[in-house]
């Protein structure tokens, strides 16, 4: 099976995922994910 | 409803509120739970894509649930969706007509003409949406969308009986059409950015038999090349790595202008081409792929 691999972002840091892609930091997907079910697996900026 | 916006080129996203968009005829309501960032979105803020429609909400990678339908849908609440970059094609020109929808001169694209799914909910017409599966969470399911559906269409225009595959750029879509690749039996060699360990480590990881530098030659012929890098000096590098009769795929929407090269490089039936958006047959045929074991 496929397996993909993410770095998550919330809906409001849209912006660190797009700078994050253009600067090449990430390994795999950058995805962002509305509601709280993943929030454990997410990179919050303002944390 | 909270959406992120691009107001204009060069800009950077602007989190507005909105009301939630009521469906129309043919589209749904989807509750976004997931959308991906992709490299065409870059493109769209850099204002290299032809008319882009501003303000426009990006995004075409989209996991949602259906919320509500418009007049002529029929689909539970709840089901779960998913959206690609083709949006609308108008299915009566001589592309529509001959399985390239992809073509389609009145094509509307998700995240670029109509707003995506930068956002708390989006609408799409239900015909231009794929089913996906439960074996993903909607976070693992979203690259699938745009990166796991290009890079499975950019091996397909490869041709067939392929023994070794390279692969310049190892972002999202490489690494999903790796494991395709893997799975089929095909060697791949992984390029990246000269000093790029971690994609290299990343490549190695997913079975890749070689990684390294873009700069390097493989030790035997390539049958085919696949260039997810936005970088057009990679053209005559890939055509120099493929033997002859070998294809050099470009997967990318937009690219920096191509170096000259001799002719030698193009010289025995070499294939240069791209490969462009999508068509939902691929979504057929590549969305049940992934949970073949």
């Amino acid at each position: 099976m496929i397996q993909t691999r993410t770095v998550c972002y919330p809906l409001h840091a849209a912006n660190d995922a797009l700078k994050d892609l253009r600067e090449g930091k990430l390994t795999g997907a950058a995805v962002l994910v509305m509601g709280p079910s993943l929030a454990s697996e997410m990179l919050d900026v303002d944390s | 409803m909270k959406v992120m916006v691009l107001e204009q080129q060069g800009g950077s996203l602007q989190c507005q509120e909105r009301p939630i968009p009521t469906p129309g005829k043919g589209q749904v309501l989807l509750k976004v739970e997931a959308c991906a960032v992709c490299r065409t979105d870059l493109h769209l803020l850099d204002g290299e894509l032809p008319d882009i429609r501003y303000p426009i909400v990006p995004g075409h990678e989209i996991i949602g649930r259906v919320v509500k339908c418009g007049p002529g849908v029929v689909l539970e609440k709840g089901v779960r969706l998913g959206v690609p970059w083709l949006g609308y094609s108008c299915g009566k020109c001589r592309y529509c007509l001959h399985g390239k929808e992809n073509l389609c001169d009145q094509a509307r694209f998700t995240g670029y003409q109509i707003d995506g799914g930068f956002a708390e909910y989006t609408l799409a017409d239900h015909r231009f949406c794929f089913s996906i599966s439960s074996h993903y969470s909607a976070a693992e399911a979203a690259p699938l969308m745009c990166a796991g559906l290009i890079g499975y269409r950019s091996l397909v225009m490869c041709g067939n009986d392929l023994q070794r595959l390279g692969i310049y750029g190892f972002g999202a879509a490489a690494h999903i059409v790796a494991q395709v690749a893997k799975w089929q039996g095909m060697e791949v060699h992984a390029f990246t950015r000269p000093g790029d360990e971690a994609s290299q480590r990343f490549a190695q990881y997913l079975g890749a038999t070689w990684a390294g530098s873009s700069e390097q030659l493989p030790e035997a012929p390539l049958d085919a090349a696949i260039i997810f890098a936005p970088v057009g000096e990679l053209i005559p590098l890939a055509l120099r790595a493929v033997r002859k009769g070998g294809v050099v795929v470009c997967g990318g929407i937009h690219m920096s202008d191509i170096p000259s090269f001799p002719y030698a490089l193009l010289w025995g039936e070499r294939q240069l081409r791209s490969v462009a958006n999508l068509t939902r047959q691929d979504g057929r045929a590549f969305y049940h792929w992934p949970l073949r074991r």
